[in-house]
């Protein structure tokens, strides 16, 4: 339907009404969400809707319910950046430090039929919209949607309401949509909603040929891997550079576990090349960290202390700034846009520079369980011995183990009942929130040192500073020493036989076995 | 949610015109506003351009918890609804003293209301009736346009008795000029006079102007038809006065 259809048909009820034409301002609505969705993934939507010189930040519903808003002229961005509200509130635990990104910009121009009855009164409205869509930053390619054609009732006044609608749906050709502006425009400007995330899901058949499997887990790494590049390399915000270090991470165990896929020769040459990118990341990775944790870090000294904190930020800034100038030199050069175009061009090729190896033809299920039989049993191993006495290298292995172990569960994990490997994942991760904080508050207190020594080295900053970072790594101390106690009621809840049951139910070879006889 | 009563015991001391354009107003800042029209002759709700009508008469007000949301209508304004007024809303008082305790009857209407709206503006008819004391009972705030003459003084003294003899609290009214013409010397005297009043006195006054006089042909709120004119503004002073 085009306006001039409306504007003719309307006529057609000017002998019971007399319609009103009211010219509305033309405005911008720009629609946002974080990288990974996180507001569209719980059904809302971030709107900056500008209409002449007033613009207005909302959180609407995806169905269109205004959930709360707020008149504000800044570009949205972080949460902490927003002013303290209704609104920031809303959003705060849900985008946590996740930037606010433009994904899609509607221009609106409207036009208002007011319907008036004998005595002049507006008993409904109807709201006609001539709407295009673009990107943000690209506004020349704009996409024409459809007319929006809105019956507005007036309380009080619904028959009348209906009777439009009636007239409406018989007289044009309308269709009535169920999907609302955001999804449209979303899909105008070629953006499909919750096209990432940073949980990988590989789909996988049994059968599959193992060589098949690893490669189809590899692609969706590196996958992960480019959607995060982009992001990482403007520092958007830290969860780029954060999920594109885990598809790394993730790349590099799968290369160490899923042995006899790929040829050894490869294997090696890119476990060491992934090596090189993972060390590359790490420096940034942790300044970010530290960055992020500087709320919290301010919450566990005493109030008096916590200004002098300060000179820390400034700190981590500065340093953040030259580790981050070498990542995006390491990512600019030859070695790495090498690595790239090789992996994918193995990944791409498939068979020939992989499947030469001895267990490609295995099918996948009977590999991964296998795999992850052996590693489980190695995790329960290890921490069985460290049940009485705890030594802290023995941690720090066992840390790595069940990383591997997760690793592994999350690669495969189309190949197993969902709900059951769901809950055993729940089960080691409650062992590994143990093992991590253990492991962060470590790394922590050596780090918080060494700035300490760099910028006792550089000079300049007060006395009180030391003072605040001395308590703050007291407190490391005492945190890091509860969560040793609590290692052993963590690791016998992980070990108990009903949870060891389960893993042997799943994963066994003996029992995949017996099932499939 | 806030209550005024828009009342005076004198009837034509431009109660309506106060009450329609406030409520307007109030609509404005994005409240969520209800006027209702408690006057048997209907100017707020003529003035709206909405039929005087009420479901099941006011009977059925004070009787069918659901008929009180089912009477409202929409003005031509967002944010903006009318409790239309009705011939029968002459019998309210009599309905509401037949249910024995008129305070709580009314008590009970508004806070159905109170779900809906941040604002409830009451156009009450002129008298002192059951329904006056019970309004005055429930509401946050009671507005009392004043004409500046000797008349309209004495009934604020009568209203100061009456608050007495009944124990009320007085602080919850606020007299505010209305109808003012300058050009009288009477009106200029009073409205200048340091003089104790009964009751606690707004700055901002309405002048009286043939622009209000007009709200019955343009059937919609000064403040809407004529935004810049001297009594829109003085309106707008006096809701920003009010509202604090």
């Amino acid at each position: 339907m085009d306006s001039a259809e409306w504007e003719r048909s309307i006529g057609l009820l000017a002998d019971e009404y007399r319609i009103r034409e009211e010219a509305l301002l033309p405005g911008i609505r720009t629609y946002y969400d974080t990288f990974d969705w996180r507001l569209f993934r719980k059904q809302l939507v971030f709107q900056k809707v500008k209409c002449q010189d007033k613009t207005e930040l909302q959180v609407q519903s995806v169905d269109g319910q205004v959930v709360s808003e707020t008149l504000l002229s800044v570009e949205p961005g972080f949460v902490w950046d927003l002013p303290e509200g209704a609104l920031r509130e809303k959003l705060a635990p849900i985008i946590e430090m996740r930037r606010l990104l433009p994904l899609a910009e509607v221009s609106f121009h409207g036009v208002r039929f007011n319907f008036l009855n004998a005595d002049e009164k507006t008993v409904a409205r109807v709201l006609m919209t001539r709407r295009n869509a673009s990107r943000p930053w690209e506004s020349k390619l704009e996409e024409m949607l459809p007319v929006s054609l809105e019956v507005v009732p007036i309380k009080g006044y619904e028959s009348e309401c209906s009777r439009i609608i009636d007239f409406v749906r018989s007289h044009l050709p309308v269709e009535e949509v169920s999907a609302s502006e955001v999804v449209t425009a979303l899909e105008m400007v070629g953006r499909t909603p919750c096209d990432y995330s940073s949980k990988l899901r590989v789909q996988l058949e049994p059968g599959m040929a193992a060589c098949e499997a690893a490669r189809e887990i590899f692609r969706k790494l590196l996958d992960a891997l480019l959607a995060n590049e982009k992001g990482t390399r403007l520092d958007l915000d830290s969860e780029f550079l954060h999920d594109f270090r885990v598809a790394v991470r993730r790349t590099r165990a799968a290369l160490a576990q899923l042995k006899g896929v790929i040829s050894p020769e490869m294997r090696n040459r890119f476990r060491s090349e992934f090596s090189w990118l993972g060390s590359l990341t790490g420096p940034s990775r942790d300044l970010d960290v530290y960055l992020l944790k500087m709320p919290d870090y301010r919450n566990s000294v005493p109030q008096s202390a916590r200004d002098h904190l300060e000179p820390l930020t400034d700190f981590l800034v500065a340093k953040k700034a030259a580790e981050r100038k070498r990542l995006i030199e390491a990512m600019d050069s030859e070695r790495y846009r090498k690595l790239m175009t090789d992996w994918r061009a193995v990944l791409d090729v498939g068979s020939d520079s992989a499947s030469d190896a001895s267990a490609a033809g295995t099918p996948i299920k009977a590999a991964a369980s296998k795999r992850i039989w052996k590693i489980y049993r190695r995790v329960l191993k290890m921490g069985a011995r460290e049940g009485g006495s705890v030594e802290v290298e023995v941690l720090h292995r066992l840390r790595i183990e069940c990383k591997k172990l997760r690793y592994m569960m999350e690669f495969f994990r189309t190949l197993y009942e969902p709900k059951e490997l769901q809950g055993l994942i729940k089960i080691l991760r409650r062992l590994q929130d143990n093992l991590g904080d253990f492991n962060d508050c470590e790394v922590q207190q050596v780090k918080l040192r060494e700035f300490a020594g760099a910028m006792m080295d550089r000079g300049g900053f007060p006395p009180e500073t030391f003072m605040a970072l001395g308590c703050l790594v007291e407190r490391l101390e005492t945190r890091q020493a509860e969560e040793l106690d609590r290692f052993a009621e963590r690791f016998g809840d992980f070990s108990r036989p009903e949870n060891q049951e389960r893993f042997r139910s799943l994963f066994s070879p003996e029992r995949q076995q017996a099932k499939q006889y | 949610m806030s209550v005024f009563s828009v009342y005076n015991i004198k009837g034509g001391v431009g109660k309506t015109a106060a009450a329609v354009n406030l409520a307007y107003l109030s609509s404005l800042d994005g409240s969520r506003t209800l006027l209702w029209d408690l006057d048997p002759q209907s100017s707020a709700t003529f003035y709206l351009r909405v039929k005087p009508k009420i479901k099941g008469g006011s009977r059925g007000l004070i009787s069918d918890r659901k008929n009180i949301g089912s009477s409202i209508k929409g003005t031509d304004f967002e944010d903006f609804d009318l409790l239309p007024g009705a011939f029968s809303c002459r019998k309210l008082d009599r309905l509401l003293l037949d249910s024995g305790n008129p305070v709580k009857g009314m008590s009970r209407l508004l806070k159905q209301l109170s779900r809906e709206y941040d604002q409830i503006f009451l156009d009450c008819s002129p008298g002192m009736t059951v329904l006056a004391e019970a309004l005055f009972r429930v509401s946050d705030t009671v507005l009392v346009p004043t004409i500046p003459t000797t008349l309209s003084m004495r009934t604020l003294e009568q209203l100061r008795k009456y608050y007495r003899r009944k124990s009320l609290d007085p602080s919850s009214v606020q007299g505010f000029f209305s109808m003012v013409d300058r050009r009288k010397k009477l009106h200029r005297s009073l409205c200048d006079s340091d003089a104790k009043k009964p009751f606690r006195f707004l700055n901002a006054s309405i002048p009286f102007s043939s622009i209000v006089e007009r709200m019955g042909l343009h059937r919609n709120p000064v403040c809407f038809y004529a935004a810049a004119s001297k009594p829109a503004r003085a309106f707008k002073d006096l809701w920003e006065e009010i509202r604090g």
